[in-house]
């Protein structure tokens, strides 16, 4: 009798387990499949999906255009909805902004919720088009920008919570990969420490603060220089008035005793700029006519650097500090 | 094969699951939204029925008494399993639809109940029929509610748009699954016994 019952559920795992191994692939591809469409559709168009990295419990993809970068596309998941899990694909243009967020997975009320599926709806409208960075990410009646869905303000809460979350991965990422490259900005002040941080045109801003003051803002920029595998990366510390406080070369490849000596604590290129007022600098090089002392027999290298700071103050202009 | 195809209309008229035995009705209230989930939850529900029936029915000279319900489980278990692989690899939008209803064909009691009064009791070719019949019937009867619901909820049939809005939003809520099934019922009742 046991042997029986055993011998029938042996064959019957046998069976599964064929089905199982015969299905593998075509569902993988199905999944995957599912994924690139929904990645096309929260994307302005790309050609290539160069990186995949979890992130925060995000799935973030970088996609390429040609060589360019396009954006980002993250995979993000809510618990809070109003039956179960919302998942969804949010993509992000490399300067913040939602460029369109579509719906992988929900099982919101038919009707209500479930709307955030249908098209041009008006929670997708809230998001779709604004910078991630200037926008209050939660629904109205929470005092935040986002229209609910009618009636579904519990489904609408868990979209938007979603969308942050999307967000917040992002701003890891690119903290993790941008400019930065593991750069601590609180060595400009000691005992200070980084307040609060956010994206800014695809710049990395941290905002430094020691003793419930705020002292100003570190921006991440970086130019391409005489190195064409790695930009010259800065780090340009501002104070609350637009003064350079200070930079630092984060990250370099320039010729070692030329475009090199950027890194020197007394070259000439920190010092062109370090106490100045970015708003009355001239960021083109002594011999073009503007403030920048160029290094000797590094022109390019010294372009790069002072575009690389002017970048940063093109950024630093559109922080609120 | 008069009587055989008795088998199989029983299951679609006399005895069918939906309206007149009345089982399996928590997949039949939450899956008929649509007319297209409606019968895609049937159509699975059929190639279970029928696949297990047909093993049961095979194996039910070596399945001793005792153990026979843990061994029909098994059985139609494993079908089930192979209908959500199936349906994960090539209908996948669907399969995310019916969700946790798929895995749950397993504790359908048409199923099991055609299983033990059936199969286990007739040979394979009586039994395939009778699969196919509960299992027809099962269908006609979900995508019928499908149908209702849809046309009524959305306003559409099959996802093709019959009037442009939206349409009474209870018929696709769960009360709305109540009411239809109900009517429909009545409905069939009064056809089946007139014509008896």
């Amino acid at each position: 009798m046991v042997l029986m019952l055993f011998v029938i559920a042996l064959v019957c795992s046998g069976a599964v387990a064929v089905v199982y191994s015969l299905t593998k692939e075509p569902i993988a591809l199905a999944q995957q499949n599912k994924a690139v469409e929904a990645l096309r559709k929260a994307l302005p168009e790309f050609d290539t999906i160069i990186d995949t990295v979890e992130m925060k419990d995000c799935v973030i993809y970088e996609v390429l255009k040609g060589e360019e970068s396009v954006g980002y596309a993250v995979k993000t998941t809510s618990p809070n909805g109003f039956n179960g899990n919302i998942e969804l694909m949010v993509g992000f243009r490399l300067d913040g902004t939602i460029h369109n967020i579509e719906v992988l997975a929900q099982a919101e009320t038919p009707g209500l919720g479930a709307n955030m599926s249908s098209a041009d709806n008006a929670l997708q409208k809230s998001f779709v088009g604004k910078k991630a960075s200037k926008m209050d990410m939660r629904v109205k009646k929470d005092g935040g920008e986002v229209d609910a869905l009618t009636a579904a303000t519990i489904s609408s809460r868990a979209y938007s919570e979603a969308v942050g979350f999307a967000y917040e991965a992002v701003k890891q990422y690119e903290s993790e990969n941008t400019e930065q490259r593991g750069f601590d900005s609180t060595r400009f002040v000691e005992g200070s420490g980084v307040v609060a941080n956010d994206i800014v045109d695809g710049h990395l801003v941290e905002i430094l603060g020691k003793d419930d003051v705020t002292l100003g803002c570190v921006i991440y920029t970086s130019a391409q220089g005489y190195s064409r595998a790695v930009p010259v990366s800065l780090a340009v510390f501002f104070d609350t008035k637009a003064t350079i406080v200070d930079v630092a070369v984060v990250e370099q490849q320039e010729t070692p005793s030329l475009g090199g000596k950027m890194t020197e604590e007394d070259g000439v290129l920190l010092q062109s700029v370090k106490g100045k007022d970015a708003s009355r600098l001239n960021f083109a090089l002594r011999n073009s006519g503007g403030d920048i002392d160029a290094i000797t027999s590094a022109t390019i290298s010294s372009r790069a650097y002072a575009q690389a700071v002017e970048k940063a103050y093109e950024t630093y202009k559109k922080v609120n500090l | 094969m008069g009587k055989n195809l008795k088998f199989f209309t029983d299951g679609i008229l006399k005895n069918n699951p939906t309206f007149v035995l009345v089982l399996g009705m928590c997949p039949t209230l939450a899956t008929t939204t649509s007319a297209f989930n409606g019968m895609g939850m049937g159509v699975a529900t059929m190639f279970v029925l029928v696949m297990s029936n047909i093993v049961i029915s095979l194996l039910k000279s070596v399945i001793p008494d005792k153990v026979r319900i843990p061994a029909f489980i098994v059985v139609i278990s494993s079908f089930v399993t192979v209908v959500q692989l199936l349906m994960q690899a090539y209908v996948q939008d669907l399969y995310n639809t019916l969700g946790v209803f798929i895995p749950l064909i397993v504790v359908n009691c048409i199923i099991l109940g055609r299983a033990e009064a059936f199969a286990s009791k007739h040979n394979v070719w009586e039994s395939a029929l009778d699969g196919l019949g509960i299992g027809l019937g099962f269908t006609l009867a979900l995508t019928l509610i499908g149908i209702v619901r849809e046309i009524l909820g959305s306003g559409s049939i099959f996802g093709l748009d019959i009037w442009q809005g939206d349409g009474a939003l209870v018929f696709i809520l769960s009360p709305g699954a109540f009411f239809v099934l109900g009517y429909l019922m009545i409905v069939f009742r009064k056809l089946t016994t007139k014509k008896a």
